[in-house]
């Protein structure tokens, strides 16, 4: 039996969960297809930062959080082109042009902030106002669900479908298995007449898109403003929930549950002045993803066969 | 009717010419048979066809009009599959996915599973196949896993076939049902075309028969109308001279003594089974065999690359090595040449000095204490270079950057300089120029004059008959006999194709 | 003999993408409104303009250098560590402890014991990782990053706790004791010798790689493992071997920034310098002398991003946008020849067929 202020506080829990979550799990959600074709991009969380910047300045600009939205959007594919260029056309080492995305975007987006956001001459507000709540007639009335996954921004629903959408595209579809034959045998999608690098491309590029919208998210949806490094390794952490997902919708969802619950908790016992080391909450969900890659990849059957691998046409 | 008719086919890779003018066609309802060593030409010939390789010069006839071929999507629209001899399948998806893997504009965006399913029963059915069209790949033998392929094919609406060595992968009973099928199939009108080494295979199951040999057609022959010893004739060619540099010495000591070794390949089935043989100081062993027989287990084996299954012992001067770390080899005077040597034998980003003393690093005459000693290698190098006359005589560029016969000099210098009791040379001049193989044979010869033990594994017979003292011949892992090197090429074709040598006269050696 | 004709093309190679991204940084600031020139002038005289800024140069540059070696030879051995981070932390983080606890030893006997068993707990934390790749071949790349968040996360646990100096408020260790303190180079600035302990660990490091056979078994295991074995090496130990040796250096970095800099632990200390260790790393080509340039060029642009912030008001992570382009550019510049060819061949295919197709066209 629950006291009803004991109800809110778990509702509360697990609502703040949901929106923590958000934004990673949008993120893992492109991964998890990129993946899937056979490429690994640790500068994801570069590409969020871009996203997020991207997302705020155009909506101090223009005052529409849909524009703002839009063009984050196209930002996150951009900055996903400048990668995959690199590690599919020139073939590059993926983790070395990974992880100067993450500092090329850090410095642009810091200082692009700092240059056209603050000081004398700025080229918009510095304060947006942010997607609010918006909930949805019925499903929001449901218990304990309705509040937590239906009275929230419309981005939250965004993911939602998202997860439904990418599952059916992934499982169902001429396209998915496209995808999956890239990632697992390039040479045999090749000979039945599938373009590797055109797949590859267009995998990562949607991978920037998601990354995109997950990183605007932390602007027009979440923070009012937007600050520097404030993805503050969101990207990572997307790259292990898909990992932690084994690469499938579903499982990024839950995966993305788990680490949404620990930051929650963590901050629920922060607020409550407990004296339990939440530093140590915060550390599960990574040793739970390194237990899973582990066991994952002893099952033969699971990493994409070519993740990692460039692709050499013959 | 001929539906497939190519003329005056060349293509050439490199300095190689893989396809010299070749002639070739194909008749409705037929299986016709593409006979050859491996280095043929028939694997070649069958890419062109299909798209995947463009011809430099020839013309491609199909149903009656001239066609280019530039990709496989290509001769899928003009009603020809290949099965190749490595499976294009994705193991994770399901047997309908994979059928219908980059067929978008026929399923369209969403795949009807259930319909496309029905799809592939009733395939199934037509051909006699038994398959659940909604069982993930990787689940299926590999017996099963070709009939996906095939399927995957004939719902592409071919009408010719092309199987590249279809029986490599499948057991007896698997390979029967193949070609049951294959029967069938040509009653329905389809027309195919069987790349195979296998001579019981084109004698039970083809209607006509191609042979080519270095990458020329030598014939066109009905099946009915010949028979194993010519087609062994037709493949191989006539016999060839011995090289000079051979000496009479006396028989050393069993250097190299295998018993009962058996070994698995990586689809983890026996690729060598229950093989007993020896190698003694002073001979050179040949082991000759069509490729794809347990060659290069056989090798990996002897060399501790791949497991030896238990009950199976090797020895090397007496000590014994089963399974032994590959550093141990080499200590005790093993020289491995592999047959691939750009992955096996060199580190390709490494100089020709750094390669020139990989695996004897650690070795006294190289290093003082933890450090390589740089001006030794060196020298070391610079002498082998000269004595080798490997070019260009440069000891500090990569690996990389020499030609094929280069590299091997390099790999043939380092493995000769550890003075070795033991040679296991594998494929060692496939892909040379004349010159360097030449090179190679008398270093090998040199070897066994010195009073050295030499095991050679080759498919290329010429090579066998110039430097083996006695030749074995290897099918499907086991040898149908170890002969001398009098016998006759039309023998050696035969055993190679599976007929035991019932008057094998050196069985285990006598030394 | 190559290694420094490799060293010398890596050189000039870097200095042209160094130059390069000076430009186009120097575009980007035009068109924000700043001043390239005064900009450019900030960064510089702030970081050699003056005994003092060269000093806070170098002081940047050594907790770069010690990961920049780090990732230099796990790399050479193609082990990923993208945890240098981690082993950083672990390294400053055990430093604190001993600097703690050890109240009255003789600094000659601490300092070196605090350093070495500082640079073992680093090697402690690429442990795990380095096992799991070799022996069930699970991607070092993904645990070395989940080991660092659970380092961050560890330490993140100490400054509140167990290693909390309960005297302040702000979660963050007791200071160390001065016992523990590294020498001062020079009087009136904070430089410490731990410069040189980098410098001449870098120059061990490039004698190990290039003149030692174990050095020798790393790169050829690097380049090619399967020939490896065939001649013998025993490829597992030797890739863990090199992952020990980076995870020593890049926690041994962590413990001197600590006992010369920090001398107490608080969240952040670790300021991502494992992540520019692999930028610094691939400027250099992984070439560990070839480091000591690269780790100091980017101590000249975190000491710079400093003055640029107070002088010119551009925010201090601009320099970030140079290191970005730095090895965008030398990574491009480093892909082999064939791949080049082959996309202007691919291109030069994709016209012709055009073209071919017209022509059949007409026909």
């Amino acid at each position: 039996m629950f006291s009803l202020t004991g109800t809110v506080m778990i509702v509360d829990f697990f609502q703040g969960s949901v929106r923590y979550m958000t934004p990673i799990m949008l993120t893992a959600l492109g991964l998890l297809i990129a993946e899937r074709s056979g490429v690994i991009n640790i500068g994801i969380e570069g590409t969020m930062l871009v996203g997020a910047f991207t997302g705020f300045a155009v909506a101090s600009v223009t005052g529409s959080l849909w524009i703002g939205m839009l063009l984050a959007i196209l930002a996150g594919v951009l900055v996903n082109l400048i990668f995959a260029y690199a590690v599919i056309s020139l073939r590059a080492p993926q983790v070395v042009v990974g992880t100067a995305i993450n500092i090329l975007c850090l410095g642009i987006t810091g200082f692009l902030f700092r240059g056209l956001f603050t000081g004398a001459k700025v080229i918009g507000p510095v304060s947006i106002p942010t997607f609010q709540k918006f909930p949805i007639p019925l499903l929001s009335s449901i218990p304990f669900l309705g509040e937590i996954f239906f009275n929230q921004n419309i981005i939250v629903y965004m993911s939602l479908v998202a997860v439904l959408v990418i599952h059916y595209v992934l499982f169902r579809s001429a396209v998915g298995i496209k995808i999956i034959a890239v990632g697992e045998h390039p040479r045999a999608a090749e000979s039945l007449g599938i373009s590797v690098l055109k797949v590859r491309y267009l995998s990562v590029m949607f991978s920037g898109a998601m990354a995109g919208l997950g990183g605007a998210f932390l602007t027009i949806a979440h923070a009012n403003t937007f600050v520097e490094n404030m993805t503050s390794g969101r990207g990572f952490i997307a790259l292990a929930v898909s990992i932690m997902g084994r690469r499938t919708p579903i499982g990024v969802f839950l995966g993305g549950l788990l680490f949404g619950g620990a930051n929650a908790l963590q901050l629920r016992i922060q607020s409550l002045g407990l004296e339990i080391a939440y530093d140590l909450i915060l550390m599960i969900p990574y040793i739970f993803t390194i237990i899973a890659v582990t066991i994952f990849s002893r099952n033969q059957i699971d990493a994409p066969s070519s993740l990692g691998v460039p692709y050499e046409k013959s | 009717m001929k539906i497939i008719e190519m003329q005056n086919i060349c293509k050439a890779f490199g300095d190689t010419k893989a396809n010299k003018d070749v002639c070739f066609d194909l008749q409705k309802g037929e299986i016709h048979a593409l006979l050859g060593e491996n280095g043929a030409g028939k694997t070649t010939l069958m890419n062109i066809l299909y798209g995947l390789y463009c011809s430099d010069a020839g013309q491609i006839s199909i149903k009656g009009s001239h066609r280019s071929i530039r990709s496989p999507r290509d001769s899928i629209a003009l009603g020809i599959g290949m099965v190749h001899q490595h499976f294009m399948l994705i193991p994770q998806l399901t047997v309908t996915q994979n059928i219908f893997l980059g067929l978008q504009k026929e399923t369209g965006f969403h795949l009807d599973l259930p319909k496309l399913e029905k799809t592939v029963a009733e395939y199934i059915r037509r051909f006699g196949f038994h398959i659940n069209p909604k069982s993930p790949v990787w689940k299926l033998p590999v017996g099963l896993q070709q009939k996906v392929e095939i399927l995957k094919a004939l719902i592409r609406n071919v009408d010719i076939l092309i199987l590249d060595e279809p029986t490599a992968v499948l057991t007896p009973h698997e390979s029967e049902e193949l070609f049951s099928s294959l029967k069938e199939m040509t009653k329905e009108g389809y027309s195919i075309i069987l790349i195979t080494h296998k001579m019981y295979e084109v004698m039970e199951h083809s209607d006509r028969v191609t042979v080519m040999r270095q990458g020329e057609v030598v014939g066109t022959v009905q099946t009915k109308e010949t028979d194993k010893e010519q087609l062994a004739a037709m493949m191989i060619g006539k016999k060839l001279e011995k090289p000079d540099a051979r000496q009479n010495i006396s028989l050393q000591d069993t250097i190299l003594s295998v018993e009962h070794l058996s070994v698995k390949n990586n689809n983890k089935l026996p690729a060598i089974r229950d093989l007993s043989f020896h190698v003694s100081g002073g001979e050179i062993l040949g082991i000759a065999g069509v490729d794809g027989n347990g060659q290069v287990e056989l090798g990996e084996a002897l060399t501790s690359l791949r497991k030896a299954e238990s009950g199976s012992v090797i020895r090397i001067k007496d000590q014994d090595l089963t399974n032994a770390d590959p550093g141990t080899l080499i200590d005790i005077k093993v020289s491995n040449i592999t047959e691939d040597r750009q992955r096996k034998g060199l580190v390709m980003d490494f100089t020709a000095a750094d390669n020139l003393i990989l695996g004897s690093q650690r070795k006294k005459r190289f290093s003082k204490g933890v450090f390589i000693n740089r001006p030794l290698v060196n020298s070391h190098a610079q002498e082998l270079m000269e004595s080798y006359d490997i070019r260009p005589r440069k000891i500090g560029i990569p690996a990389k950057s020499f030609s094929g016969g280069n590299q091997q000099k390099i790999i043939l210098a380092r493995e000769m300089t550890r003075e070795p009791e033991l040679i296991i040379a594998l494929q060692p001049t496939r892909g040379l120029d004349i010159g360097a193989t030449n090179f190679v044979w008398n270093q090998l010869m040199l070897k066994r004059n010195e009073g050295k033990a030499v095991l050679l594994i080759s498919t290329d017979l010429d090579e066998i008959y110039r430097l083996s003292d006695r030749i074995a011949v290897i099918y499907e892992g086991r040898f149908t006999g170890i002969v001398s090197p009098d016998t006759s090429a039309e023998e050696i074709g035969l055993m190679m194709s599976g007929v035991e040598n019932a008057s094998t006269s050196e069985q285990g050696g006598t030394a | 003999m190559s290694e420094f004709l490799d060293m010398f093309k890596s050189l000039s190679k870097a200095g042209l993408a160094i130059l390069f991204a000076f430009f186009v940084s120097g575009i980007l600031l035009l068109m924000v409104g700043y001043d390239p020139i005064s900009a450019y002038s900030a960064l510089f005289s702030s970081s050699v303009g003056s005994i003092r800024s060269v000093s806070n140069t170098l002081i940047q540059t050594s907790p770069l250098l010690f990961t920049g070696i780090a990732v230099a030879i796990a790399f050479k051995g193609k082990m990923l560590n993208v945890g240098a981070e981690g082993q950083y932390i672990a390294g400053g983080v055990t430093a604190t402890y001993l600097g703690v606890i050890l109240r009255d030893v003789n600094p000659i006997i601490l300092i070196p014991t605090i350093l070495i068993l500082s640079g073992l707990a680093g090697a402690l934390w690429i442990l795990v990782p380095a096992l799991l790749k070799v022996k069930l071949g699970v991607s070092e790349i993904i645990t070395t990053i989940m080991f660092n968040y659970i380092a961050i996360h560890t330490m993140g646990w100490l400054v509140r706790g167990p290693l909390k100096d309960q005297g302040q408020t702000a979660p963050q260790s007791e200071r160390i004791v001065e016992n523990a303190f590294l020498p001062n180079l020079l009087p009136g600035t904070r430089l410490h010798i731990g410069i040189f302990i980098a410098v001449f660990l870098a120059i061990i490091a490039f004698v190990f790689l290039y003149k030692t056979y174990y050095g020798y078994e790393i790169r050829s295991v690097g380049f090619s493992p399967l020939a490896s074995k065939v001649a013998g090496v025993k490829v597992g130990r030797t890739a863990v071997l090199t992952m020990l040796i980076s995870g020593f250096l890049a926690g041994m970095g962590g413990s001197v920034e600590l006992l010369g800099v920090a001398h107490r632990l608080y969240e952040g200390f670790d300021s991502g310098v494992g992540y520019t260790a692999i930028a610094v790393a691939i400027l250099a080509n992984c070439n560990p002398l070839g480091v000591i340039l690269s780790a100091w060029f980017f101590g000249i642009l975190q000491t710079g991003a400093g003055a640029m912030q107070r002088l010119a008001g551009i925010s201090m992570v601009f320099v970030n946008i140079i290191q970005g382009i730095v090895i965008i550019f030398v990574v491009a510049a480093n892909v082999e020849k064939t791949q080049q060819d082959k996309l202007g061949y691919r291109i030069k295919r994709w016209l012709s067929k055009k073209d071919k197709t017209i022509s059949q066209e007409v026909d």
